[in-house]
């Protein structure tokens, strides 16, 4: 179900709303995270029923062997607890690739195909792989099942995360706003769940005609010309950026709604003045997880510079191929290792007495993330290395790579990127229109005339959002919703 | 002091009600839209008019290969029109014969595409409330039919300054008369667009146990059912769409050919004709695109294709046209 279609707006979501609230309200809170759970497990196997059995069955092996694992300390178990997750993640995801890759090698017919990639595998892996990999440092308290499949299974983070950490989430089902459905939870997750809707729809969607038709020219083997190259990167590159972000927008405001806080997972990223920079921006969730479960593990930067570099460069090629079953997904996440590498080596070298200036760095990260994306998002390294000869103007489109109405993106672009790099983000948004509250605004006294304008410009801003919210329904209604491209990962 | 603009739930109210004015504002002008321009211009009220008042015995049933390619002369009526799946059409052939006192021939394409899965996995769409006909009294705009079209209205209608004008030309036998000249493309916007409808024309593997098969074969059966006889036609395709299919790898070429082994096969029986007119001509001038007749391949393919399946049909000016039995 995604979160940008009717069925859920205005199906699935106002009756879990309205269950949760009941089940809190005669209840108590117990009731209302099982009714959530339900709600949760319903969400995800809403297209695919047996897909239950699957998250379900992973929930309850991941519990047994944390309760076990916190308990005897045993790392064996706890191997078999990583092996069981990957096991998991390697069939569901990997399988094609790596007996493709092996049928090549041997040049034989050894292929799998036909594996259905599950959604979501890829982030309740994560999270559970940290879940244990913390049982067995006794970092955790100890959950009950329900609050541990809650963590797990919770609707709005599930999908395409936030990844969210046990510890910051399990403990706010029992905390006192869970399931009260304050009015403040209510009106700041309206916003962000608005704020997504209205860059998923209206920003991302109207993106993909010129980002598809570049990207389609060169998978169907035409070469592009430059303007044509860098028209279909740059929108890929804000695609991605806004379908994304306005994804994870959608689930902060979503969890908020039932009074349960989740971490900020974008922050600006194109705002970028370095690729080190970027990462800390960008999918923060998935960069902690690597960090703490990844790089850490495997020595940081704890033994030098050279095994430093070692280490982010392995953690961005595995990095990668989580993101997709591809070896365009490892050069991407090879790619992105090697721009930390310089980096970090700029910092330490001529970085420490030259300054490049805030509009040179930020151009250069951006453009360094861009350059990326192409593997990113092409189909094959032939097309990747097609649409990289376009963007150095090496080719010529001898085909039309964008359709008639795709033309009217352009406008669409030009706005994404004023956005990007220019406009505050969701949770910067929501301060400011939250500003009058906190502050108290209109208390009286000699600040009462700036007061009113801060509370003016936080009614316009709702206001505006509610008239761009009403388009992207609108737009919704007329052309159906696109799904997420981080569904797939 | 505080302000109700000032509270969370006073942002809620700001919020929703912005949503609901700017949402019904929206609304409101695209069904002034789509009664003030788009459906006077519509090929499709034109196309439901005939389709519900021809009585004619002589019909043909298709998608836009159908509606563009063959410029029907009374008494043949083309019911075709673009983007019908088997549901459409056999939902269509099934209300003809219901309310037509004596069917006689009828022709029905035979194109492997219809087999094609962005047209088997859609149905009706709100076809009956279309044809049903008491559109005055509903919101158009949110119809099965419009709603999906408004961004493009929108879209053509700011583009056009404020206009919407068909370039089509509706024949009052139905045709829907198409301009374009294919010999303007180039070569290389022809491949590409070929390449594109072939990957979405690709026939669903197994087709022919599928539920849109088994439609195919009962609307026949149902043609046969009363006395009418059936023509199944494969329509005039470019040298460049028929090259493309002929040069398909094994794999996804046998989904082509187990297609048209499928209409050979149905036109084994009494009654039914099969004619395959892929190959029937090489001027790109003829052709709006890859796999569409323009206006003059229409014209010029009518007299031929009303031969080949309405040929012992007195045309409305009294002649005859050469019986082809």
């Amino acid at each position: 179900m995604l979160f940008s279609s009717f069925l859920f707006l205005f199906g699935f979501l106002p009756l879990a709303i309205l269950a949760v609230f009941l089940a809190s309200r005669f209840f108590g809170a117990r009731a209302a995270s099982a009714v959530l759970l339900v709600a949760s497990l319903i969400f995800y196997s809403w297209q695919t029923p047996v897909y239950f059995f699957l998250i379900g069955g992973s929930i309850v092996a991941n519990f047994l062997l944390g309760a076990r694992i916190a308990r005897t300390r045993s790392k064996a178990l706890f191997g078999v607890g990583v092996a069981f997750n990957l096991g998991l993640l390697g069939w569901f995801k990997y399988i094609g690739l790596f007996s493709q890759t092996l049928s090549d090698l041997v040049r034989a017919d050894i292929t799998i195909d036909g594996v259905v990639l599950p959604l979501a595998i890829s982030f309740f892996t994560f999270q559970q792989i940290a879940y244990l990999a913390d049982c067995l440092k006794a970092k955790h308290q100890t959950y009950d099942f329900l609050d541990y499949a809650l963590f797990v299974a919770f609707f709005p983070q599930l999908i395409a995360g936030p990844i969210v950490h046990h510890a910051d989430v399990t403990p706010q089902f029992k905390g006192r706003r869970f399931a009260k459905f304050y009015a403040d939870d209510l009106a700041s997750g309206v916003f962000l769940f608005a704020v997504g809707l209205t860059k998923k729809v209206l920003i991302a969607d109207a993106l993909a005609p010129l980002s598809d038709g570049a990207f389609g020219a060169v998978a169907a083997g035409y070469s592009i010309g430059l303007i044509e190259a860098w028209i279909g990167v740059l929108a890929y590159s804000f695609q991605i950026y806004f379908d994304f972000s306005g994804y994870s927008d959608m689930a902060l405001g979503l969890a908020l709604l039932f009074g349960i806080t989740l971490p900020m997972n974008f922050n600006s990223p194109y705002k970028a003045r370095s690729i080190v920079d970027f990462w800390r921006r960008w999918h923060i969730t998935l960069s902690s997880f690597l960090r703490d479960y990844l790089y850490f593990p495997l020595g940081g930067n704890r033994k030098g510079a050279l095994l430093r570099y070692r280490n982010l460069f392995i953690v961005m090629l595995l990095g990668g191929l989580w993101h997709g079953a591809a070896w365009t997904f490892v050069v991407w996440g090879g790619l992105h290792g090697a721009y930390l590498c310089v980096n970090h080596a700029w910092d330490k070298g001529p970085g420490k007495t030259v300054r490049l200036g805030a509009f040179l760095s930020t151009t250069l990260t951006f453009a360094a993330a861009s350059l990326a994306w192409v593997f990113f998002r092409a189909e094959s390294f032939d097309a990747a290395f097609m649409m990289l000869a376009g963007l150095f103007g090496a080719t010529q489109a001898l085909v039309p790579v964008f359709s008639e109405p795709a033309m009217f993106s352009l406008p669409v672009l030009a706005v994404a990127s004023v956005i990007a790099f220019a406009a505050p983000n969701a949770l910067e948004l929501l301060e400011r229109v939250r500003r009058p509250e906190r502050e108290g605004a209109l208390s009286g006294g000699a600040g009462e005339g700036r007061s009113l304008a801060v509370v003016a410009r936080s009614v316009a801003a709702t206001a505006g959002l509610g008239a761009l919210c009403a388009v992207a329904v609108f737009v919704l209604m007329t052309s159906g919703p696109y799904e997420f491209i981080y569904f797939q990962f | 002091m505080n302000l109700f603009t000032s509270s969370s739930r006073g942002r809620l109210a700001v919020f929703a009600l912005s949503c609901v004015c700017v949402f019904s504002v929206m609304l409101a002008a695209s069904e002034w839209l789509v009664r003030v321009h788009a459906q006077p211009a519509d090929a499709m009220t034109k196309h439901v008019a005939l389709f519900e008042t021809t009585q004619s015995p002589y019909v043909a049933f298709g998608d836009s290969h159908v509606a563009r390619s063959f410029d029907a002369q009374a008494p043949v009526v083309n019911l075709g029109y673009p983007s019908e799946n088997i549901a459409k059409i056999a939902w269509k052939a099934e209300r003809y014969l219901d309310r037509t006192p004596s069917p006689e021939t009828v022709l029905i394409q035979a194109d492997p595409h219809l087999f094609a899965p962005y047209r088997t996995r859609t149905g009706l769409e709100g076809y009956s409330a279309l044809f049903n006909g008491d559109a005055s009294a509903r919101l158009l705009s949110v119809s099965e039919y419009y709603r999906p079209q408004l961004t493009a209205l929108w879209r053509a209608f700011v583009t056009h300054g404020g206009r919407l004008e068909s370039t089509v030309e509706t024949t009052e036998q139905g045709a829907l008369l198409s301009p374009g000249n294919l010999a303007e493309w180039g070569e290389q916007k022809i491949r590409k667009f070929t390449a594109d409808r072939l990957e979405l024309h690709q026939p669903h593997p197994g087709f022919q146990q599928s539920r849109a098969a088994q439609q195919y074969k009962s609307m026949i059966a149902a043609f046969l059912d009363r006395g009418v006889s059936v023509c199944l036609v494969s329509m005039p395709v470019s040298p460049y769409y028929k090259n493309a299919v002929d040069a398909l790898p094994a794999e996804q070429k046998t989904g082509w050919d187990e297609a048209f082994a499928f209409f050979e096969a149905l036109a084994q029986e009494d009654r039914v004709r099969y004619f395959d007119h892929r190959n029937l001509y090489t001027n790109l001038r003829l052709f709006r695109d890859p796999d569409h007749l323009n206006k003059a391949g229409a014209i010029e393919y009518g007299p031929v294709l009303q031969d080949a399946c309405f040929g012992n049909v007195k045309r409305s000016d009294g002649a005859q046209i050469a019986d082809l039995k």
